[in-house]
C-alpha cells in the first residue's frame, strides 16, 4: 500500500496483519481476480489445445491425398502409403483399424474416418474410371497398399 | 487503480471483464478459422487431370516427336471413355471441365475442339479465379504442347481443366 504525501508517494511496510477494512476487500477481491484469471487462461488453453487435437484435418489431407493418388496413377500399379498417423489417431479413439479408409468404387470416393460417430470422417472423390475394384490391403498399423 | 468509498483498490471492474470477453473472441475466432480452414487442393487436381488427359491423346512418331492419336480427330471420339474417366463424376456433377483444341500453326485454323463437363468454368470462371483469389471457384490448368505431324504443318494442342470440387 502507498500513500501520497507533499506530492510525493510514500510506501508503507507490508502488512502483516489485515486489520482495516480497506485491507481486506484489497485482498479478497486480489485473490478473487487471480482465481478468475487462472480459470480464464486455463478454459482458452484448454480450447485450444482441444481443437489441435482434433483429427478432421488429418482426415481431410488423407481423404485428399489418397484421391489425387488414385487419379494420378497408371492402371495396374500399386502404390505402399505410409498411413502410420491416421492409424495411431484411431487407435486414440479405440476406432477400429480396419474401418479407417473406405475406397467405394461405385461412388467414386475415399472416406477417412478415426472416431465413431456422425459428423466424423472425410469424403473425397476421384475422377479415374477403375473397372475393377481398387484393391486395399492395410497391416493395421503403418501402411495400406492400394492396387489402382 | 479504481478506488472504491472506503479507498480500496477495485481490481474486479467491469472493464477487465470487457477485456477477457475480447481476448476470449480472438483466442476463439482465430483457432476457429485456423482449423476449419478447407485443404483446396483444386489446382493440384486439374493439373493431374491435364496431365491425364495429354497421356491419352498424344503418342511419339517414328522420330519421337509428339504427334495426336489418329482417333482423336474422329467426330464420336469420346474422351471421356478414352481417358479412362469416370462419366458420373467429371460430367454429372459438374465440378470439371475439360476443353482441348488443336489448331494449325500459321492459319490457325481450328482442327478440333473438344469441351466437356461444366462449360461456363471454361468460358467464364477460370479466368475469374486465375491467382486462386477465391476458394469457392474453380480453379483450373492450361497446357499448350506443340504437335509435329508428317507433311503437315505444326500444330499447336491447348488443354485447359478444371476442377471445383
Amino acid at each position: 500500500m502507498s500513500k501520497v504525501r507533499d506530492g510525493r508517494i510514500i510506501m508503507e511496510k507490508n502488512k502483516l496483519f489485515i486489520n482495516r477494512k480497506g485491507d481486506v476487500e484489497v485482498l479478497n477481491s486480489t485473490i478473487i481476480f487471480l482465481i478468475l484469471n487462472v480459470l480464464f487462461f486455463a478454459g482458452m488453453f484448454l480450447f485450444v489445445v482441444e481443437k489441435t487435437n482434433s483429427h478432421a484435418v488429418l482426415e481431410e489431407v488423407y481423404a485428399k491425398k489418397i484421391a489425387l493418388l488414385i487419379d494420378n496413377a497408371e492402371k495396374g500399379i500399386t502404390m505402399n502409403l505410409d498411413v502410420k498417423e491416421l492409424y495411431e489417431a484411431a487407435k486414440e479413439n479405440n476406432y477400429p483399424a480396419g474401418q479407417v479408409i473406405n475406397i467405394n468404387n461405385e461412388e467414386n470416393k475415399v472416406t477417412v474416418k478415426v472416431k465413431e460417430g456422425t459428423g466424423y470422417g472425410h469424403s473425397y472423390k476421384y475422377y479415374t474410371k477403375t473397372e475393377e475394384k481398387i484393391f486395399q490391403e492395410a497391416d493395421g498399423k503403418s501402411y495400406i497398399k492400394l492396387k489402382i | 487503480m479504481i478506488k472504491n468509498k472506503r479507498g480500496a483498490e477495485e481490481i474486479l471492474t467491469v472493464w477487465n471483464v470487457i477485456i477477457w470477453t475480447m481476448i476470449a473472441i480472438t483466442i476463439v475466432t482465430g483457432t476457429l478459422v485456423f482449423y476449419s480452414a478447407e485443404i483446396n487442393v483444386k489446382m493440384y487436381e486439374s493439373e493431374i487431370l491435364g496431365e491425364k488427359i495429354i497421356r491419352c491423346l498424344i503418342t511419339n512418331n517414328d522420330n519421337g516427336l509428339p504427334i495426336i492419336k489418329p482417333e482423336v480427330l474422329n467426330e464420336e471420339y469420346d474422351i471421356i471413355e478414352a481417358c479412362n474417366l469416370e462419366r458420373k463424376i467429371i460430367v454429372g456433377v459438374g465440378n470439371y471441365v475439360i476443353a482441348m483444341n488443336i489448331t494449325e500453326e500459321g492459319t490457325k485454323e481450328e482442327i478440333k475442339r473438344i469441351i466437356v463437363g461444366n462449360e461456363v468454368y471454361y468460358e467464364v470462371t477460370c479466368n475469374l479465379n486465375k491467382e486462386g483469389e477465391s476458394k469457392d471457384k474453380p480453379r483450373c490448368a492450361d497446357r499448350s504442347i506443340n504437335l509435329y505431324p508428317e507433311n503437315k504443318p505444326k500444330q499447336i494442342l491447348r488443354i485447359t481443366t478444371g476442377s471445383n470440387q
